[in-house]
């Protein structure tokens, strides 16, 4: 009977030696978001609303276009639409990451990805154009489908 | 006497000691343990074989082949796939459609072969379209400052012809610095942009193709260039 408790007690051991090891590769992680006004630019060239102004959607020609914005960060050829992309930050996130033996920490800055879609007509005008702000969870090209989908439904913002 | 009875007590204690037979599913577990340990870490290695035709989706994707070549100091040459790993002694990363054209690390690396693999030697499975590939030493930084650094290294563009199913994109040459490891050998550190050629070994990449995809048509070599200027995107309209 002693033996046999003795080695249920091993195994138990065993199992809580093997759960721990289970759990080593694990990490453990802190983070903490601070926001911050939208001043710095993190990548890009920033267009404001008042850049915007020269757009007329249905005379405006896509050279205009390049010729006042420059050259798009972005073309989606098949839709005819231009993308300015930029990035602002809108925070800076605090993190420390521990697993195993080791850890790391560090700052690092949120990011606000801004977009300025202008879609061109089978003429090479504008037909409709927008700055917004991509959702961070969103990748670019569902986005960007989406915008695009959108503008058969939405009128021409100026 | 006394030693008799301490022998006779040696014994019935050896008898009580003898184990009585553990349950067979703690038996099984360290080995089970290994074989998740094991199974977690192959997890990150390359796949050796072919695309599967649900892969390619019924004509949606083609198969494209690549090769590179490294040398670190001195020219001598560098395995750009040693290790099999997904961050292997080069890494590389991919923007398509979905993302813009901004490079995202990509997963598994792929190989024909073990010996196509030390050759340089890999494919992606990629949708038709344009697609934008940036080739780095392995990532040894955290992920923020890596994707910061994708965002500026130089970009190769890769053309998959529509209707296309097979497709040689060409060989990049590579030339870069490394460092030596602590567990021995070297690794690349950085790469001499400005020294990166492409050049095309068509003959061989045909030679390849004809034993490893004789149902995917006629090999299209469609050689991969530096980008430079707007990110063209080619999808259909939703």
């Amino acid at each position: 009977m002693a033996g046999n408790g003795f080695h249920q007690m091993r195994a138990r051991i065993l199992i809580i030696v093997l759960a721990c090891s289970a759990l080593l590769p694990q990490g453990a992680c802190i983070m903490l978001p601070i926001p911050t006004p939208e001043r710095k630019v993190l990548q890009g060239k920033p267009v404001a609303p008042e850049q915007l102004a020269f757009l007329s959607p249905g005379v405006t020609t896509g050279k205009q276009v390049v010729a006042h914005l420059g050259r798009p960060d972005v073309i989606w050829e098949e839709a005819r639409v231009y993308g300015y992309n930029w990035v602002m930050r809108r925070g800076i996130l605090f993190w420390a990451v521990g697993g195993g033996y080791s850890g790391a920490a560090g700052i690092t800055e949120i990011p606000n990805q801004h977009v300025l879609l202008i879609q061109l007509d089978r003429q090479d005008r504008v037909r409709r154009f927008e700055s917004v702000v991509r959702p961070p969870l969103k990748s670019y090209g569902d986005f960007i489908k989406e915008w695009v989908k959108d503008s058969g439904q939405t009128r021409a913002k100026s | 006497m006394s030693h008799g009875n301490a022998s006779s007590q040696g014994s019935a204690w050896r008898n009580n000691r003898r184990r009585p037979a553990l349950p067979r599913w703690v038996c099984g577990l360290p080995a089970s343990w290994i074989g998740l340990m094991l199974a977690v870490h192959l997890a990150g290695c390359a796949s050796t074989g072919l695309p599967s035709q649900a892969e390619l989706g019924a004509g949606a994707k083609a198969v494209v082949l690549l090769r590179v070549q490294c040398t670190i100091e001195g020219g001598r040459p560098y395995e750009p796939f040693g290790f099999s790993m997904v961050d292997d002694n080069v890494s590389f990363s991919l923007g398509s459609f979905e993302t813009g054209g901004e490079p995202r690390q990509t997963g598994m690396l792929r190989f024909l072969s073990p010996e196509s693999r030390r050759a340089g030697w890999t494919y992606l499975v990629l949708p038709h379209g344009m697609h934008y590939l940036v080739v780095s030493p392995p990532r040894r930084t955290d992920v923020f400052t890596f994707d910061a650094m994708m965002k500026r290294a130089p970009r190769f563009r890769i053309e998959v012809p529509a209707h296309a199913q097979l497709v040689y994109a060409g060989t990049l040459r590579i030339a870069g610095e490394s460092d030596w490891l602590l567990t021995g050998g070297r690794i690349m550190k950085s790469i001499r942009g400005d020294e990166t050629r492409i050049v095309n070994e068509q003959a061989l990449a045909r030679q390849l193709a004809a034993g490893y995809f004789p149902g995917l048509g006629d090999l299209q070599t469609v050689l991969m260039r530096h980008h430079e200027g707007p990110v063209i995107l080619r999808s259909p309209l939703p």
